[in-house]
């Protein structure tokens, strides 16, 4: 019988992390002895352990108890809403960062809090207003002007002395 | 030691000094009270504040988060079956049933009572452990200590639900302690050509982004307000918190009996206070008389875990501040704050800097009483807290966040880093790795590869003799059962099962 196999997230994250050993493993065997000791015992343990993890996900794959309660629960299309809403999360937060590189605090704040308010949570122009104006006001008064903290400018402020 | 208490006290009493502990006071009702915050997102948010003050100012601050978070923790267990924080848990099972019978006061009152005795009680035992501990901690050298770190994150991993990929997520924490210079080897490791890696990774935007904003994004997905659980009680009708006070000095069995296990869990390393409020709870349900009630509204089942949750402050800073192994996510964090403020846990901190830590447990002390006191008159406007949208929050905490990461170092590199580790700390959540094995591994890294490197100049290479000398072989033992309890424990109920 034909045997589909369905794709577990908790393997590809257990195959990165046996990567990840490896990569400790590999970068320790170039070192100096005194600053490889270490390194080298913890990358051993690390590699056995990710390999286990691996080992026990890929059986987990041919467990026939597993495969049935997955697809009697129907998991996909919930996961796949779930996944969608985690990257959003991320694209938010990857934004964000962004916008701190480009135009600094003060600004990448404001933006980020009203266009959050805004298209993520579907807040009204008048709340998002006044609660992005709170905020920025709250970070510029505590940390700015009370701890006296030079908070970065942003680059395009920096390049062009804008 | 009198000396100390006596200078401690007088530091605290200043008006700047109370200033600090209240607004710790108040942030870590706040985080306590809303489910799934806790002390350590709090602790991550308010390190940058302490940039600039004493390490001692920091210490109270640090202390009256952790001194309220359990207290807050207990109002959204009570009132709406949903623990603030994880210890909390054992709570809900009398408190929610006193709320439903309309007895919400009562619970509320004996709550904030049994924390505080219990907090008192807690640190009580530890200012008479600490000359005993000051002593031990002396007799420990390179190899102890090693195998001393070994346990606490082994004890760590196997109180979690997951071994495997507990022991895990701490060698990744002990992987990226490595990255950076070495100080033994003088050798740039790990740094991948990249300059910004070349001090290491700063712990600040590592901590603020596995928890302020690892949890910010697990809030974005599960969306809506935080506490979704309507109470089936009146909230607006919280009478009776004076007979909830009473209740507690009634009992004076399960408030001592919660309160003790509460300081003995709390020793040990990695075990916890969720570990702690169960035990006590269990234990108070199974040895009281007229114990038919418990788990319908028995105001025992309240005092004993509230009691045992703060009572296990005083026993978690044992292991914290004469060894660096910290216990919990909140000590961690708090780990990371005595070292920004250079003061290295370890034996001789308890020597050296023994005026400091009675400024903590003062600080720790009063928070306990002034979370109980704001905790018994403001309950039911702290409970709306848990109704604030999450769309609200999110950015809120972000932004934040991100200006604490920046400002220890003013480097945009820090920023990038804590996004990176907010976007590991949500697949750890996602993928079921705790992050607390990982923050405990990254925060001993550098004691166990200095532990480790000189131990090994000591037994000439011959690694096996730390299984067979002195001190850490008793360790090692106790490791081998740390590790080995979980696997039976397993075996045995897939036996009984098959």
């Amino acid at each position: 019988m034909m045997r589909t196999l369905q794709f577990r997230p908790s393997l590809a994250a257990a195959l990165v992390l046996l990567t990840l050993a490896v990569l400790v493993l590999w970068g320790a065997m170039g070192f100096d002895r005194s600053s490889a000791v270490f390194p080298l015992f913890i990358g051993k343990i690390f590699f056995g352990l990710a390999l286990l993890e691996v080992v026990l996900e890929v059986r987990k794959l041919y467990r026939p108890d597993d495969r049935l309660a997955a697809s009697a629960l129907d998991i996909p299309a919930e996961e796949r809403k779930s996944v969608w809403k985690e990257v959003k999360a991320f694209i938010w937060l990857a934004a964000f960062l962004l916008l701190l590189y480009l135009v600094g605090f003060v600004v990448a704040i404001a933006l980020y809090l009203f266009s959050f308010l805004r298209l993520s949570a579907g807040r009204s122009v008048k709340d998002s207003l006044i609660f992005t104006a709170g905020v920025t006001l709250f970070v510029y008064v505590v940390f700015m002007v009370l701890l006296g903290y030079d908070l970065y400018g942003g680059m395009l402020f920096e390049r062009f002395a804008l | 030691m009198f000396d100390s208490v006596i200078a401690a006290s007088i530091y605290l009493g200043s008006f700047e000094n109370i200033l600090y502990l209240c607004l710790g006071v108040t942030v870590g009702l706040v985080f306590g009270t809303i489910p799934g915050l806790g002390g350590a997102t709090a602790i991550a948010l308010l390190l940058p504040l302490t940039f600039g003050m004493e390490a001692e100012q920091a210490m109270i601050l640090m202390g009256g988060i952790m001194g309220a978070v359990a207290i807050g923790g207990s109002i959204s267990a009570i009132l709406l079956n949903t623990p603030g924080t994880a210890p909390n848990a054992a709570t809900c099972f009398d408190g929610y049933p006193l709320t439903q019978q309309g007895k919400a006061g009562i619970a509320i009152g004996a709550a904030a009572t049994a924390s505080a005795l219990g907090g008192i009680i807690g640190l009580g035992i530890l200012v008479m452990v600490i000359p005993v501990a000051k002593s031990i901690v002396l007799l420990f050298g390179p190899p102890a200590f090693f195998m001393m770190a070994v346990l606490g994150l082994t004890s760590l991993v196997a109180a979690s639900d997951n071994l495997l990929r507990g022991l895990i997520a701490a060698c990744v924490g002990l992987f990226v302690a490595f990255i950076g210079y070495d100080e033994i080897g003088g050798e740039l490791r790990y740094t991948a050509g990249i300059d910004y890696l070349w001090d290491g990774i700063s712990l600040v935007p590592i901590l603020i982004g596995l928890f302020a904003i690892a949890e910010m994004a697990k809030l974005f997905v599960k969306g809506g307000t935080i506490a979704q659980t309507p109470t089936d009680g009146d909230l607006t009708r919280i009478t009776g918190t004076l007979d909830g006070v009473k209740a507690v000095f009634k009992n004076p069995k399960t408030l001592l009996a919660g309160s003790t296990i509460g300081s003995l869990v709390g020793m040990v390393p990695g075990v916890g206070g969720t570990v702690a409020s169960f035990m006590s709870y269990s234990f108070t349900a199974q040895f009281s008389k007229n114990n038919e009630n418990f788990g319908k509204g028995d105001i025992r089942g309240v005092i004993a875990p509230e009691a045992s949750n703060n009572a296990k402050d005083g026993g978690s800073l044992i292991p914290t501040l004469a060894f660096g192994i910290p216990g919990s996510a909140e000590m961690a964090l708090f780990l990371g704050v005595l070292v920004l403020h250079g003061m290295t846990p370890g034996p001789m901190l308890l020597i050296e800097r023994e005026y400091s830590i009675f400024v903590l447990i003062l600080a720790l002390l009063l928070s306990t009483i002034f979370g109980a006191i704001i905790m018994l008159s403001a309950s039911r406007y702290l409970v709306k807290i848990t109704y604030i949208d999450s769309s609200i929050l999110i950015p809120t905490v972000i932004s934040i966040a991100m200006v604490g990461a920046y400002a220890l170092h003013g480097s945009i590199g820090d920023v990038f880093a804590a996004g990176f580790f907010g976007l590991l700390g949500y697949l750890m959540i996602r993928f079921d790795y705790p992050r607390i094995t990982f923050v405990i591994a990254l925060v001993l890294g550098s004691l166990m590869e200095r532990s480790f490197t000189q131990s090994l100049l000591m037994f000439q290479g011959d690694w096996t003799r730390f299984m067979t000398e002195g001190t850490s072989r008793i360790l090692f033992i106790l490791t081998v059962i740390a590790l080995l309890v979980p696997i039976l424990h397993k075996l045995r109920k897939y036996w009984r099962a098959s």
